[in-house]
């Protein structure tokens, strides 16, 4: 059966207090409970050797954990008698594109198509259609060994999704590719998600996860943080606000600090400050300044980067890793 | 089990297969030069025994020693082919796609033993056809009155070139799932595979003077091929391909 499960669960994965260890070495993945949800793109994020593919090496039943469980769509990945709609469901994309290089792209596709129950009209419909969105389906007869990484990378794509599955797991899915190829994956991502699939992927790069996703999670091996990246910057650093002043200087510092912000500094004739609580703070902090004869330019948000929140939360357990 | 995925990925490793020239030159290229040998040593049997420097007697086992020669086609290109199969994938990257596929663990051990023992099995085959056929010709046309080994020593053969296949493909496959790059796969694969051969030479080297004595080494060449077979397919899991270990 082809396309998987297409059930109304609303959990797609749920993992619970999944461990995964390797022999004589520590825990590469330790106590992971985390639910994802249809319909969202969720990230992984992490350092090198975090557990990043391991994790979705779990997810995807690929692997099985040494600790815990993984539900997708509601079945147990330990139940070996249901691994073909579990794979039927998922569409999963490794870190290397990993394609046939002395076969056609076609033929890659038409053997990965055939394993997920295909028939050879649905392969060709699917490949046609998929290809021609990635605008490669008039080089489907060509060797793969031929393609850029660009290029292997989209057919690895398309390959993925072939079968229809509800959902896709992408590791490190624009790794690599040059800034053309990246947006035209990132763009497909979002358009999948807009078709109800739910996405998940593992990244590095956290300005994509930002971008991207509605919810990450941070993994050092085991959970660091799990939230939308608008919650995690709101959790992790105060309000951040930029006053600019036509004629800054140290009173207004003064001033600042006199109505409650506990960080202020001056950068240029920006006055930066930490309002933990800004909705009462700015607008005395307004009027004070405006008092003492401060004449304002503009007000504006310091928006925090999903970098900034994930190497605060690796620094605050011991070190940005490697 | 189902059997559109098992030919599925036999189709496929054909299809690679047909593109690696230096592998296809190997496998070509053993066979080929062991046929001929085969062929050259029947013709110079045939005419030893013209010339009077050979007995009638003598000959069965003359020819038979030049067609022992021949099982190393099952032997080397079932290891060649068997050893490549699984390791392959997993440098080449594919192996986890091809994982996250619909498909069962033994749906793929059969569908990556296909390919070895349709060319170590098959090139055997022919090879003793060729070769039988040869000797036929030789012999006839030398109007000598020995009769080239017939039909048991041809199924003789045909036992062994098989037995030999079977056990070679599954000892490759094991090696080679549980390999992670291609050299050690072949390396170790032939270090299990060649004294084996040398074992049934050594115990094949007698024929045909007994067939009961070829009986008892078949029934053992076919325990050690089920013992390989079952072993094989115990072992062949798709996390301790993946990872391995389990």
């Amino acid at each position: 059966m082809a396309g998987g499960i297409q059930a109304p669960y609303r959990d797609v994965i749920v993992a619970t207090e999944l461990t995964r260890s390797y022999r004589g070495a520590p825990p590469a993945v330790e106590r992971l409970s985390l639910t994802i949800r249809q319909g969202e793109i969720f990230a992984l994020l992490g350092p090198n050797g975090a557990g990043k593919t391991t994790t979705l090496r779990m997810l995807s039943a690929l692997i099985q954990p040494t600790g815990g469980h993984v539900e997708v769509l509601g079945i147990d990945t330990r139940d070996p008698h249901r691994i073909d709609e579990i794979h039927n469901s998922l569409g999963i994309l490794p870190e290397v594109a990993g394609l046939y290089e002395s076969l056609t792209a076609y033929r890659n596709l038409q053997f990965f198509g055939r394993l997920h129950g295909l028939s050879d009209s649905t392969i060709y419909e699917r490949s046609r259609d998929l290809l021609s969105s990635f605008e490669i389906w008039e080089r489907r007869d060509e060797k793969v060994e031929t393609f850029s990484k660009g290029m292997k990378q989209k057919v690895a794509v398309v390959r993925a999704m072939l079968h229809d599955p509800p959902c896709l797991i992408l590791d490190e899915p624009v790794s690599g590719l040059d800034p053309e190829a990246a947006k035209t994956l990132r763009d497909f991502i979002l358009d999948q998600r807009r078709q109800g699939k739910t996405i998940v992927l593992s990244t590095h790069n956290l300005d994509d996860a930002d971008r991207l996703s509605d919810r990450v999670a941070i993994l050092r091996s085991r959970l660091l943080a799990l939230d939308t990246p608008a919650r995690l910057k709101e959790r992790l650093f105060d309000r951040v606000v930029a006053v600019e002043l036509a004629r800054p200087d140290a009173g207004a510092v003064e001033i600042a600090r006199a109505a409650g912000a506990q960080g202020a500094q001056l950068e240029g004739r920006r006055l930066i400050l930490d309002l933990p609580d800004a909705e009462t703070t700015l607008p005395e902090l307004n009027a004070r300044l405006v008092y003492a004869g401060y004449r304002i330019v503009y007000v504006q948000p310091v928006v925090r980067t999903l970098e900034e929140v994930y190497l605060k939360l690796l620094e605050s357990e011991g070190g940005a890793g490697g | 089990m189902r059997m559109g995925r098992v030919w599925e990925v036999a189709l496929k490793d054909f299809a690679e297969l047909s593109t690696n020239k230096a592998a296809l030159f190997g496998l070509i290229f053993i066979p080929a030069l062991l046929t001929l040998l085969g062929v050259a040593s029947t013709y110079m049997v045939t005419r030893e025994i013209s010339l009077g420097h050979l007995s009638a007697a003598q000959a069965p086992a003359a020819i038979y020693a030049s067609l022992l020669l021949l099982l190393l086609i099952p032997t080397t290109n079932s290891t060649v082919v068997g050893s490549m199969s699984v390791v392959l994938e997993k440098t080449g990257r594919t192996l986890e796609p091809l994982l996250a596929t619909p498909i069962r663990d033994r749906e793929l051990l059969w569908g990556k033993a296909v390919p070895p023992l349709a060319i170590g099995v098959g090139g055997a085959y022919l090879a003793f056809g060729i070769v039988f056929l040869a000797g036929d010709i030789f012999l006839a046309s030398a109007h000598l009155p020995i009769e080239f080994p017939g039909g048991m020593g041809l199924f003789a053969m045909l036992v062994l070139a098989t037995l030999l296949g079977i056990l070679s493909t599954f000892v490759s496959l094991l090696i080679s799932s549980r390999s992670k790059e291609l050299r050690t796969a072949q390396w170790f694969s032939f270090i299990v595979a060649l004294p084996v051969f040398g074992g049934v030479i050594a115990a094949f080297a007698i024929l045909p003077h007994s067939w009961v004595d070829y009986s008892v080494a078949v029934a053992v060449l076919v325990a050690l091929t089920a013992v390989i077979i079952w072993w094989t397919t115990d072992r062949f899991e798709r996390v301790t391909i993946l990872l391995g270990s389990p």
